[in-house]
């Protein structure tokens, strides 16, 4: 009765909100920052993507809150050797158009992504995997080339119908068409995508009769939007001062834990100043990082102690430090190193030349061009000529690829495993070893970690990386991002995940 | 009322005005202010731009900082104050180079005609073809940000404006008794164009360039605004008003006086600009 | 005349060619490339260079602008790097949110910069004339992105009042089908920004409407009919204001030009899902086919709205000669 007046009510005075067509029931409205690029999910690059996806496919495992895998389409699996796994599937689950989910799909879903020619992003993940094969309508077998511990907490990839990526060939990517909970209705750019709900999902229907996600770039806007009863749920990014704002609002509940992200300094090593581990160190020592997160992230990130993120259970420990602030010791090492002021014009200097560092950034994000420019102001307070280049995303990167940077602030998102956050990147051989750290026993240990399978092992290889890290400093981690949610108090049953996945939409209501 | 318009219809044509109408001495003034800032910051303020505390950031305005600080515990007034230096250098040299290029384009192509004429006027309307703003950000985009890009991107896209008004008026100029005259005797083309032409085309351009000074402030906040501007810790105001839109809630002063400091240039070059008209040319009417 | 429509139309060819030659330039100018921009930070640097060679980057500059001149002119515009559609589609979906954008702030800036212009001038020297001219000068000299941050910060955020991000129903296929809600939804998202872009336009609009009456008022027409008595009220609309349009519904060609760049910006701060915030994010990701066919369309837009005020110019004032 309530919810007709509403309904009633909303249409008489012309307050029309986002899905306005909606049929009336439970319609959560999701405000996001981004638009979704496709919503296929083995070609998925954004955020807003994976949590569209999330809804409309189903993986062959699903993570839980604490990150653990549980079945999902694969009601079962087992490690038949440390080099083969065998998924069971789940019988009787249907794609959105009525046609059977067949081991088929499963194969079809992971020898393209395997395939360089359909330019998975996420390809990396999955090389170690070297066949895929359909043992029987419901049973697939993955044969790796090593054995490779990530493997399953990576199998939440969607899986995807393979009649319809033939049938619809490229365009796909913008009909989606899964297993999932909610089946995907439309799709407008940069402004909102529709889903409603898929009655015959296999876990039982949704509560929600659609999800409609709206677009808004601005984290302010979204979060002005959630408190004014505009949208019901927003999550990270989120700007500090809004969640400030946020926690105070009647409205709206905020649940806030250490996500999976970690923002950080790169330092490349190759540099000819930045090479001296004596300067890494002394850069590590001026950033007062405590109050970093007080002022300009209000503790919504928090301080990191160490590369360990502390949602891997069972690997991180707050042990393991990086150097703390203390601009004395800084300025020790400095000179230690032979930078002094020998022609006293307030900039270090070495053989003639002066201390000049640059630090990179992304424009993109406001909060790290503040501490860019806060950490640039410091250390020209200590006698280093520091500059800020900030630049968007693509050109950044494209520095780092070609190694023409000193220093770099950035991030890394979605670490679900230990592995996904340092491998590639501290690994002499590894993907994104910009900063070209070379440590023979960081890489023997890194290969440890990938292929033994007992976590207590595991744990160990991965904090002797952190401990090495932390003292030669290729990276410097200056907070764990924080994931937060905003909640319109109305929303019923939504479980937060630190990985940010919104899985949980399927027992969501709006009363 | 009828009275006033009767006043009105007995004044006579628009003629030159000897001085500077009251609203264009207003303008003046505050570009002299502005100026002032620019050349000599420590008349206002004592406080340095780059002094950060990041333990007061986003304070209120208060006896210790005028107008309050900044994202970063920066002194607002001492960030607008030296940042009155980028704004107008930028404006200064970006207007500069393109009235250089569109004068000199624009010179060539209404003087000698033909096929100069045409690949400079195609050259003019490709430029026109896209959005300034669009064209400005990709300018940068390619050249990097910086303040040398960013009067590099401005003047390329500035630079057509002036060609064309300066093609039209000398176009017109050419086809004079005075002129013709001039080349029976036998002058050459450039004794003519400086002797005769340029100064007929000086005084549009003149007007043209006050109001484009104004426009390239702008420009330049807006770059900054959408990311692509001056780089910091360079206190360029688009960049303050951008990070004050982010604490528009928390600190609204930030984005209240960097915009204000932006919007009084501006007023002051339109002003200045629509005296000048009044006083140089009062048919002409830039568009 | 005829004559000087068709060449004037065939001179938009070149034109449009040559804009989308020079995009092309300098995209292939811009730091990073659209392999960077969608493999994102995970990717390795030999997939980046698989991905580069089946975009055709890695073919010579030359060859990969005649192939794209080549497909443009066959009407294939490709398909978006990030977006994974057709650029057409994309570009036909965002534009009618530009257009309706830029219009209704057409529209507004008409509906009330012509009556203030008329205004000041039916009290010239008057402080009704100075006030209105100077709000007008305000008008002119605050930049927009400020503006419209103040008008969120005011009707969305103080008072909430009118939503502050986003486009609510399309304005036309609400009207068409009669659907009250969604009208009223679909003018509530619009208003504001197209407020914001209407408020330069406006204020131009009445400083030359103004300009245009005033020295129309000196014509000897004007002071004929004054002569012959005629109420100053009917001098003003019948006689002046007829013959001020002139300039003014050029200008407003004009303007429709300068409304369709401001929506880059003005897109941007409502978060409007129109081709102007395309275009912007495309630059960022380096989308080069968006990127491409988005200067197209828009350069065509421009030439050819720049053709029709040319053509109204010769229309309304035959003394115009085109050499």
């Amino acid at each position: 009765m309530r919810r007709t007046l509403f309904v009633l009510l909303t249409a008489a005075l012309g307050i029309a909100l986002p899905g306005w067509a909606a049929p009336s029931g439970g319609t959560l409205r999701v405000g996001i920052d981004v638009d979704a690029g496709t919503l296929d999910p083995r070609l998925a690059n954004d955020t807003t993507a994976r949590r569209v996806i999330e809804q409309v496919y189903d993986g062959l495992i699903e993570l839980d809150p604490q990150l653990r895998p549980r079945p999902a389409l694969a009601e079962s699996w087992t490690q038949l050797t440390p080099t083969v796994w065998v998924f069971k599937l789940r019988p009787n689950v249907h794609f959105h158009d009525g046609t059977p989910l067949t081991a088929a799909d499963v194969v079809f879903t992971y020898s393209t992504i395997l395939d360089p020619g359909l330019r998975a992003p996420l390809r990396g993940l999955y090389t170690p995997i070297s066949r895929v094969e359909a043992v029987d309508n419901e049973t697939v077998r993955f044969t790796l080339s090593a054995p490779y511990a990530p493997l399953l907490k990576y199998a939440d990839m969607g899986i995807v119908s393979k009649a319809a990526v033939e049938r619809l060939g490229a365009d796909y990517a913008t009909r989606p068409l899964g297993t999932g909970p909610y089946k995907f209705v439309s799709w407008q750019r940069n402004s909102r995508i529709v889903l409603e709900a898929n009655p015959e999902y296999w876990k039982g229907q949704p509560r929600l009769n659609q999800v409609v996600f709206n677009i808004i770039p601005d984290n302010t806007t979204r979060s002005a939007a959630l408190e004014s009863g505009d949208v019901d749920l927003i999550h990270s990014p989120l700007s500090p001062q809004d969640v400030a704002r946020l926690r105070s609002a009647s409205r709206v509940s905020v649940t806030e834990m250490t996500g999976l992200g970690i923002t950080y300094l790169n330092m490349n090593t190759v540099d000819p100043i930045v090479r001296d581990v004596r300067i890494r160190r002394a850069l590590a020592l001026l950033i007062p990082q405590q109050t970093i997160v007080r002022q300009i992230y209000r503790e919504m990130d928090k301080p990191a102690t160490s590369v360990l993120l502390p949602a891997w259970a069972g690997v991180f420990t707050d042990e393991i430090v990086q150097p703390g602030h203390d601009i004395t010791r800084a300025k020790a090492l400095l000179a230690e190193a032979g930078w002094t002021d020998s022609n006293r014009d307030g900039v270090l200097d070495k053989d003639g030349q002066p201390l000049s560092l640059t630090i990179r950034t992304h424009s993109e994000d406001p909060n790290r061009v503040q501490v860019v420019e806060l950490l640039v102001s410091i250390l020209r307070s200590s006698g280093i000529d520091a500059r800020a280049e900030i630049t968007e995303f693509p050109a950044l990167v494209q520095a780092l690829l070609a190694g023409n940077y000193q220093v770099a602030l950035l991030g890394w998102l979605g670490l679900v495993d230990p592995d996904r956050g340092m491998y590639n990147q501290f690994h002499s051989k590894g993907s994104q070893n910009w900063e070209k750290y070379n440590n023979p026993r960081v890489d023997a240990l890194l290969d440890e970690g990938r292929q033994k399978s007992d976590p207590a092992d595991r744990a160990r290889s991965y904090r002797d990386v952190a401990r090495i890290i932390a003292s030669d400093l290729p990276y410097y981690v200056l907070t764990y991002q924080g994931y937060i949610v905003g909640i319109n108090r109305r929303v019923q049953g939504f479980v937060p995940i630190p990985n940010g996945s919104f899985r949980s939409l399927w027992g969501t209501s709006v009363p | 009322m009828r009275s006033s318009t009767r006043e009105s219809a007995t004044s006579k044509r628009p003629a030159r005005r000897r001085h500077l109408t009251p609203s264009a001495r207003v303008g003046a003034a505050v570009l002299v202010v502005i100026a002032l800032a620019a050349g000599a910051p420590w008349i206002f303020t004592r406080a340095s731009p780059d002094q950060v505390d990041i333990l007061a950031r986003l304070a209120p305005p208060s006896h210790a900082h005028p107008l309050g600080t900044d994202n970063i515990g920066r002194d607002l007034l001492a960030r607008l104050v030296h940042g009155a230096r980028i704004s107008l250098t930028v404006a200064l040299i970006s207007v500069g180079g393109a009235v250089c290029i569109g004068v000199t384009l624009g010179l060539l192509a209404g003087y000698f005609g033909g096929w100069t004429e045409s690949v400079v006027m195609r050259i003019v309307d490709v430029f026109l073809a896209f959005p300034a703003i669009l064209l400005a950000l990709a300018l940068v985009a390619v050249l990097g940000a910086g303040v040398t890009s960013v009067v590099t991107a401005l003047t390329l896209v500035f630079w057509t404006q002036y060609a064309r008004v300066v093609r039209a008026t000398a176009l017109a100029e050419k086809q004079k008794v005075y002129v013709e005259a001039a080349r029976a005797i036998g002058a050459d083309s450039g004794r003519i164009v400086i002797r005769h032409i340029l100064p007929n085309i000086l005084s549009p351009v003149i007007i043209l360039a006050t109001l484009g000074m104004g426009t390239a402030v702008v420009a330049e906040s807006t770059l900054s605004f959408l990311g692509m501007g001056v780089q910091p810790p360079a206190p360029s105001w688009g960049w303050t008003l951008a990070f004050g839109t982010r604490y528009l809630r928390d600190a609204p002063h930030i984005a209240t006086f960097s915009g204000l400091a932006i919007m009084l240039t501006v007023l002051g070059f339109n002003l200045l600009g629509d005296g000048v008209r009044d006083m140089l040319d009062p048919r002409f009417r830039p568009q | 005349m005829v004559r000087y429509a068709v060449r004037r139309l065939l001179l938009v060819v070149p034109v449009v060619l040559g804009a989308a030659a020079v995009a092309f330039a300098l995209l292939l100018l811009l730091p990073g490339d659209p392999a960077v921009a969608l493999l994102g930070q995970e990717a390795s640097a030999a997939e980046l260079a698989r991905f580069r060679q089946l975009l055709g980057l890695d073919r010579p500059v030359p060859i990969q602008l005649g192939l794209y001149l080549w497909r443009i002119v066959h009407g294939d515009f490709g398909r978006s790097v990030t977006l994974s559609a057709p650029v057409l589609q994309l570009i036909l979906s965002t534009l009618p949110a530009t257009l309706e954008l830029a219009i209704s702030s057409i529209i507004l800036a008409i509906a009330a910069g012509i009556p203030l212009g008329l205004l000041a001038a039916r009290h010239r020297g008057t402080p009704v004339d100075t006030g209105t001219m100077l709000l007008a000068q305000l008008g002119v000299s605050m930049p927009v992105f400020w503006l419209g941050v103040l008008l969120i910060l005011l009707f969305a955020v103080k008072l909430n009042w009118l939503p502050s991000f986003g486009r609510g129903a399309p304005f036309l296929s609400s009207v068409i089908t009669a659907d009250l809600p969604a009208l009223a939804d679909s003018i509530r998202h619009l208003f504001l920004p197209a407020c914001t872009l209407a408020f330069f336009n406006l204020a131009l609009l009445s400083r030359l409407t103004r300009w245009a009456l005033l020295e129309v008022l000196e014509e000897d027409y004007v002071r004929t009919a004054r002569a012959k008595g005629q109420r100053e009220r009917i001098v003003l609309y019948r006689h002046a204001l007829r013959n001020a349009l002139l300039p003014i519904v050029t200008i407003v060609g004009l303007q429709f030009g300068n409304a369709l760049g401001g929506a880059v910006v003005t897109e941007t701060i409502y978060g409007w899902p129109g081709m102007g915030r395309l275009v912007v994010q495309a630059i960022g990701q380096r989308d080069f086919p968006v990127v491409q066919g988005a200067v197209l369309v828009l350069a065509l837009i421009f030439s050819l709205v720049n053709m029709v005020v040319d053509l109204t110019y010769a229309l309304i004032d035959p003394r115009i000669r085109y050499e």
